[in-house]
């Protein structure tokens, strides 16, 4: 079945369809959010809503762009308000702290990503806790190109930008990782 | 100026996603995934009183609720005030309304 016939069949309401559409980009899902998110439990259940949000949101897929840079807009977006939420969780905690109620408040542990080869684990770890520090382009542009692989025109694609906005994206945010590592070594 | 070291250990840092492998999606990923959008059907309407549990709705709505409450108080009790105040002119506004003070042909 080719991208076409599943997307017509998706839009019919083939089940089957939606499992081999599952079958197919799960991987790809969940990597992205994986990277994004610093956090299996997080990326599975991110990667499930993109999936919904999918099947509900077939409908309106015009085929402008690939299915899969589609699906990867989906993941980013749902990825950052997943971020946004655990942000405000956050600060409602220490806002709550403030008044005396003692929510949990724990710094999320070092990210250890089980496809980073081992001699590089403790290092990968560092530069995970680099890169969510990052502004959420910077941090999108360079966890699809360095997590994904995914060349400079893909990512500006999925960001539905210019193959140079991209580049200054990856060009600041190297800047970014590099002070903050040079602060980290000192 | 840096030390070579800690420039060197920073380009390693770099470099330490450059043979990262995808790995494979958590296990029975599709059968929790139709698990999900099952739950998530059934739930729907309890989503949508879930808003009214977040705390910027909920003050929002008992500041609505108050607004309303002291609008139609002080409107019942304008009206009461006006009504002990000046029968005659309830009396008059009463005649007003149902044209008690035009003459008919019946009555001529």
């Amino acid at each position: 079945m080719d991208e076409n016939q599943l997307i017509s069949a998706l839009q019919n309401h083939d089940e089957s369809a939606f499992a081999i559409l599952v079958k197919k980009h799960e991987q790809m899902v969940f990597n992205t959010a994986l990277g994004m998110l610093q956090n299996v439990e997080d990326a599975e259940d991110t990667a499930q809503d993109v999936f919904i949000q999918v099947h509900g949101s077939i409908k309106d897929f015009k085929g402008e762009a690939k299915l899969s840079t589609w699906m990867y807009r989906i993941t980013i977006t749902k990825c950052l308000d997943r971020i946004r939420r655990i942000k405000t969780k956050k600060r409602f905690a220490v806002v709550q702290s403030l008044f005396g109620v003692h929510n949990e408040l724990k710094e999320p542990a070092n990210f250890y990503h089980p496809g980073v080869q081992l001699d590089d684990k403790e290092r990968a770890a560092i530069l995970f806790k680099a890169i969510a520090r990052l502004p959420d382009n910077q941090k999108i542009a360079f966890t699809l190109h360095k997590v994904e692989g995914l060349s400079y025109q893909h990512i500006a694609e999925v960001m539905s930008t210019t193959v140079s906005a991209v580049e200054s994206y990856m060009h600041r945010a190297k800047q970014h990782l590099k002070k903050y590592l040079s602060d980290f070594y000192k | 100026m840096k030390r070579p070291n800690i420039e060197n250990e920073i380009e390693a840092t770099l470099k330490s996603l450059d043979k990262i492998e995808r790995i494979e999606a958590p296990p029975f990923f599709y059968s929790r995934l139709q698990q999900k959008m099952a739950s998530g059907k059934s739930s729907s309407l309890l989503i949508s009183f879930s808003i009214f549990s977040r705390p910027i709705v909920a003050v929002a709505a008992l500041f609505i609720f108050i607004v309303l409450n002291s609008v139609a108080i002080s409107n019942v009790w304008q009206q009461k005030h006006r009504s002990i105040a000046s029968p005659a002119a309830t009396l008059n506004s009463f005649a007003k309304d149902y044209d008690l003070g035009i003459s008919t042909v019946y009555e001529q």
